[in-house]
């Protein structure tokens, strides 16, 4: 049998690999999109400039800006370091960039010119197609860190403007348009003090710029005018109460800081020596003495807004500190901001997700005040930023404005002066931590039968299941009848997202999936929803068919929380959110999958609270998106959380436990009620602490009582260097074939240990004597770690290497990328584990035959990962995200330490490549051909019905879905299959056979008659 | 001199700042070059291009004269490349010495140490289109015909054909020789009909009275089968 076995699969492997080198990886031209799509982001809005046209001075703006902002565009940049054009009335982009790796520090919109400050660098760009006209550099030492600030100053006499950009050393002032640097100014004068903060605001006649040195709580304001670099004013202030220049606010002639105990202090720019606290006139005027959350800038005008902890909002008007400033409250949850004349005021009731108001008043009477209500889902959460614009309407008799905010989730919406949502942008997909691919729900179920009751009771169940069925296909046909002049409204744009109206959650599933009907399991079992979780705390699945969303919901905040921790959240003075746990994981667990079809199925979702910092578990259905209870916080930190393999079957749940390991190492399960699978006896665990740098191994098992759950620690490893990476074999794999057969028909088995981990870390290397120039090298160590034993299985360094390092372990092997700091080149090592010749170690265990071979890899990589398919037969493909944007498919086949050095008959008959050591690099080999994506932040794989196909999905800054054949499709037809050509050879050869007889009978005859 | 002008230039500087500016500064070092702008290039070619030094580290991107600069670099040897969707470009690798002084050469990742030096600044020429996809394979006659198995089947055929024209066909003794090998041939007839067989799988479909004609004959010639029309 084992042969036997044996002779197929090396069949198989033959069959395989003779597809594999007579093929190229390869799409046709006439594919693209057929199988994959992409959607692109920018990232959360930081910075939101409004295009308004070129050479104008704000005086004449207003009469320039003639009703056409629907052909405007608005530019942005976001924490993706990304600056982007975005249209006005489209929503698309219409050009972005990648900036470098340090975050932007503003965008200015000058003279007709964008200009951007990132990483100490003023660019200037075209506002039209995004050409880069000037770059200079404004600090005059490398930093490893810049802050910086950037304004354009417009005098209002004549048409000169200067753009200021400053570095927390260093300021510049440049002529826009050509770029020509008029003056610059040192802001430290060699005092020796460190200042790594700046902030800068324009005033009437040129800038104010404060720095700050956040270690000697020095903080120093300086004076300029337009017209030099010598500054008009300095003055050093002292702040040691002040942590960072992030909780001050400035603007034309105050500073204004919150201090650690959330009082505001003031400081006058023209005048002022020192910091004040409000006035005792103006805490009266406001009606609150603080704390404040927070302070804001708002328009311009010396005009601040102050924020409590219950989330009221209150703006001061602080024209002079002399004078006494005049001040307001306004209402619980509002956002107040000044555009011109017209002051905008958004109200949000409650948690504002859902609706709000927005208030436009202007003592103009150009400006029509009116009161609008701009809604939207409540999945959004609240508005956490609002950008209004004003224009004059055509004619001039009146203004217009438009409104474009980002709620929490941040995601972007633009609305119109009648409250209508013209757009939504879905950058809240940008951020997505954590993915998980669920089937769904197949069209015929079979398994309407819990095993184990009797046949009466199991021919009860049959029926109801039946007609459960029924009625579900039914309601489906309804929804489909009902959503189709709605699904052909929505299909106007690519990816135009009308956003449905805030509705309840039971229509919401309805009126969001008008595709809801559509959401049924192909033959193939190539369909399937993407799960996902974005950092900023939000859940949604996606079609993996088109990309479209198909619901969205915001994790909702434990509800118990606000009463029992009242007095903690005081304390915490942030408001409370949803956030990813420590090391950016927001895991997701399929509890039970669609396949039990009366049961709904259920997904978890494990995040924290950031106030407490105690994680959150909440349950939600996977394929509608309605929560299965409420959000849960736990007591204690959790170290590890795990699902149990099986599902129990008791009680005909079908739930899969998740076994969650509490820093005291008491163990509960989630849901509290799941009973443990039945026969379950003990279960082992690990995890990696990263700050400690230690391994620690847990068993978990039931107690003498069967009740109890206990877990003890089994083995600890002390690394002693940082951990990089770690890397698993995905649980769910499947290994098709337990050995390699050689050219010499003996068998290499597999060393298939289920319970290895990876790790990789980094160290100070010893060996290699120091470059001539820069820093010293670093090694990089990798190790294979028994999980349930802490046995090191096999470890190995690279000397002078550094990181980034990506890991991917499957089957019996290894792939890893990392730096070569001598050689200057990315380098991609392999490692093939084979069960020893039992040799065995000192704790008695087997020690596998481990087989490395390293390759030159001559692109940049961020991140690798290994197709999946079904069965595991299909030869597997690993995926390599370079950094230059493509997604390179590369055979296993490449990476093979047994590529020998000298072909022998032995190898090529096993079907080895002689070994070179470039790793072979092919456009053709590129899945997503010119759809570039950079930032690539995960890519995830899934197996589906098909053994040649695994569906690949990469998040990052863009999404990008698309299925992957490492063997090429061998189990179905192509798709460019010739049918007719088949069929006309076949019915030709009939027809011929016909005819020759024919032809042979009369050639007989007439031989005959001859 | 770049540093120098920009002395110049600073007017309301200090003394102290001025001086600072003249002293050789880690301000990093800045690589510039050109791109060649492919004939067949859209109007975005310029924005949809970056140039990467170090895998990404410090970029460039392109102005409107096709030319770019990369600010900020420390010394060392660094891989640049140029990057755009659809075109490609060969990667340099430029040597940045702490004086400032920059070369470009070739990339060779076999042999690092090989210097096969290049212009600098540097000049990127595009390489062509990146070729994505696959082309799809048509039926195309001239193809089929050439394939080996149809030529391995046609050519000695058509030499049946020609041969015999070739030959004198009067020289009695080439008509001997012919003869035999026609006997040879005519001695197949005793081989079974191929045609006959496949006729018989598809349970006939010709006319029926050419069959019976063609089968009768060949009763004639085989016993057995008169049992059967019996």
């Amino acid at each position: 049998m084992g042969i036997k076995k044996n002779k197929f699969s090396f069949c198989m492997l033959i069959f395989l690999l003779f597809l594999q080198m007579h093929s190229v990886l390869a799409l046709y031209e006439d594919e693209i999109g057929k199988h994959d799509w992409t959607r692109q982001f920018v990232g959360r809005v930081q910075h939101l400039e409004f295009d308004l046209p070129a050479g104008t001075t704000t005086k004449q703006r207003s009469q320039q800006l003639q009703g056409g902002s629907s052909s405007r565009r608005l530019f942005v940049a976001t924490d993706h370091n990304v600056l982007a054009a975005i249209g006005l009335k489209s929503s698309r982009i219409i050009w972005r960039h990648f900036l470098e790796d340090a975050p932007v520090n503003g965008i200015k919109l000058c003279d007709g010119a964008l200009f951007s400050m990132s990483n100490g660098l003023l660019r200037s760009w075209s506002t039209s197609r995004g050409i880069l006209n000037y770059e200079i550099s404004v600090q005059e030492q490398l930093e490893a860190k810049f802050a910086g600030t950037l304004t354009c100053h417009e005098d209002p006499d004549d048409d000169r403007s200067l753009v200021f950009a400053s570095t927390a050393r260093r300021l510049v002032a440049v002529a826009p348009l050509t770029g020509a640097l008029e003056w610059a100014a040192n802001l430290d004068a060699g005092s020796g003090e460190n200042h790594s903060e700046v902030t800068s605001f324009p005033n009437p006649d040129g800038l104010t710029v404060v720095t700050f040195d956040p270690t000697a709580g020095k903080m120093r304001l300086h004076q300029f005018g337009a017209e030099s670099g010598v500054a008009k004013r300095t003055a050093t202030v002292k702040a040691e109460w002040l942590t960072s220049l992030q909780r001050c606010a400035i603007s034309v002639s105050t500073l204004a800081c919150l201090d650690p105990a959330g009082s505001v202090r003031l400081l006058s720019l023209s005048s002022g020596s020192d910091f004040k606290p409000l006035p005792p006139s103006l805490v009266e005027q406001l009606g609150h003495a603080g704390p404040w959350q927070s302070v804001e800038e708002i328009g311009g005008q010396d005009l601040f807004q102050l924020t409590t902890n219950s989330g009221a909002v209150v703006a001061m008007l602080d024209a002079s500190l002399a004078t006494g400033p005049t001040g307001e409250s306004l209402p619980a949850g509002s956002l107040l901001r000044y555009r011109g004349q017209v002051r905008f005021l958004l109200r949000q009731q409650g948690d504002g997700g859902g609706g709000v108001t927005l208030e436009a008043s202007s003592s103009s009477s150009l400006v029509a005040s009116n009161k609008i209500s701009l809604s939207f889902a409540s999945h959004h959460g609240r508005v956490s930023q609002l950008y209004p614009v004003t224009f004059v309407r055509k004619g001039g008799s009146s203004y217009g404005y438009r409104v474009v905010m980002t709620t929490r989730d941040a995601d972007l919406h633009a609305f119109d002066d009648t409250g209508e949502r013209q757009w939504m942008r879905e950058e809240s997909l940008a951020g997505i931590v954590s993915v998980e691919a669920v089937d769904l729900p197949s069209a015929d179920e079979d398994e309407l039968v819990t095993p184990g009751g009797s046949v009466f009771s199991s021919f009860a169940q049959r029926l109801s299941g039946q007609v459960h069925h029924f009625i579900h296909v039914l309601q489906h046909l309804m929804l489909c009848w009902r959503a189709r002049p709605a699904s052909q409204a929505d299909s106007l744009g690519e990816f135009g997202y009308p956003d449905e109206a805030p509705a309840p959650p039971a229509s919401a599933a309805s009126s969001s999936g008008s595709g809801a009907g559509s959401l049924i399991r192909d033959e193939f079992n190539l369909h399937k929803l993407l799960v996902v979780a974005t950092k900023d705390g939000k859940l949604a699945a996606l079609d993996s068919a088109t990309g479209r969303s198909v619901w969205r919901l915001m994790i909702p905040m434990p509800a118990a929380a606000a009463a029992a921790e009242g007095t903690a959240a005081d304390s915490a003075r942030t408001e409370a959110r949803i956030e990813p746990l420590a090391g950016g994981q927001m895991p997701l667990y399929i509890q039970r999958t669609t396949a039990h079809f009366p049961l709904e199925p259920m997904a978890t979702v494990l995040c924290r609270d950031s106030s407490t910092g105690r994680p959150v578990l909440f349950s939600f259905n996977p394929i509608t998106g309605i929560g299965i209870g409420l959000a849960q916080r736990l007591q204690s930190r959790l170290l590890q959380a795990l699902l149990v393999p099986q599902p129990s079957h008791d009680n005909g749940q079908y739930i899969r436990p998740l076994m969650l390991l509490s820093d005291t190492l008491q163990v509960t399960l989630y849901p509290a009620k799941t009973a443990l699978p039945h026969g379950f006896k003990s279960l082992n665990l690990y995890t990696v602490d990263r700050d400690n740098r230690l391994l620690q191994g847990y068993r978990l098992r039931l107690t003498e009582q069967q009740q109890q759950m206990s877990a003890i620690s089994t083995w600890r490893l002390a690394l002693h260097e940082p951990i990089l990476v770690t890397a698993a074999r995905r649980p769910t794999e499947q290994v098709h074939s337990v050995g390699r057969v050689l050219g010499n028909r003996h068998v290499l088995y597999k060393y298939l240990n289920p319970n290895l981990l990876a790790v990789a870390t980094l160290a100070k290397d010893m060996v290699t004597p120091a470059p001539q120039i820069g820093d010293a090298y670093t090694q990089i160590t990798i190790w294979l770690i028994d999980t349930v034993s802490g046995r090191v299985v096999a470890s190995a360094t690279h000397h002078h290497s550094s990181g980034p390092v990506s890991l991917v372990h499957s089957e019996h092997w290894l792939v890893y990328s990392l730096w070569n700091q001598k050689q200057r080149r990315f380098q991609l090592s392999v490692w093939e584990l084979f069960a020893g010749n039992g040799l065995r170690d000192c704790m008695n265990a087997t020690q596998p035959i481990v087989g490395k071979q390293s390759y030159i890899l001559p692109a940049p990589v961020q991140h690798l990962a290994v197709s999946q398919t079904e069965r595991g037969i299909t030869a597997k493909s690993v995926l390599l995200a370079l950094r230059s944007g493509g997604i390179m498919e590369l055979s296993k086949a490449f990476l093979d330490p047994r590529r020998p050095f000298d072909m022998t008959p032995e190898f090529q008959e096993e079907g080895l490549m002689p070994y070179h050591p470039e790793v072979p690099m092919s456009t053709q080999a590129i899945v997503n051909y010119n759809q570039s994506l950079h930032r690539v932040e995960g890519m995830v794989t899934v197996p589906t019905g098909l053994e040649s196909t695994s569906l690949l999905f990469v998040h990052g800054t863009d999404l990008f879905c698309t299925r992957v054949q490492p063997s090429k499709m061998f189990d179905v037809l192509k798709a460019d299959f010739d049918y007719a050509f088949i069929a006309a050879v076949t019915i030709g050869m009939i027809i011929g056979s016909f005819v020759t007889q024919r032809l042979a009978a009369r050639k007989a005859l007439f031989r005959l008659w001859s | 001199s770049e540093m120098t002008s920009k002395c110049i230039s600073l007017k309301a500087l200090t003394a102290l700042a001025a001086f600072a500016c003249l002293l050789p500064v880690s301000r990093g070092h800045t690589i510039e070059g050109v791109i060649e702008q492919p004939m067949d290039a859209d109007a975005d070619f310029l924005a949809k291009t970056r140039i990467t030094v170090d895998s990404g580290n410090y970029l460039g991107f392109i102005r409107a004269n096709r030319t770019f600069i990369v600010q900020h670099v420390p010394s060392g040897s660094f891989v640049v490349e140029a990057i755009h969707p659809n075109y490609l470009f060969e990667p340099m690798r430029v040597d940045v010495a702490s004086s400032g002084k920059i070369r470009a050469r070739k990339l060779n990742f076999l042999q690092p140490a090989l210097v096969k030096k290049l212009t600098y600044p540097l000049r990127f020429v595009s390489l062509g289109r990146a070729a994505y996809f696959q082309q799809r394979e048509q039926l195309r006659t001239l193809d089929l015909l050439m394939n080996p198995s149809v030529l391995i089947m046609v050519v000695p055929m058509l030499i049946l054909l020609v041969m015999p024209k070739l030959m004198n066909t009067q020289d009695p003794e080439v008509r001997k020789e012919m003869q035999q090998q026609m006997n040879f041939f005519s001695n197949k007839q005793n081989m079974p009909d191929v045609a006959e067989t496949l006729s018989n799988w598809f349970g006939g479909g010709g006319s029926s009275g050419s069959r019976r004609s063609g089968s009768a004959l060949k009763d004639a010639k085989r016993p057995g089968v008169k049992k059967r029309a019996a």
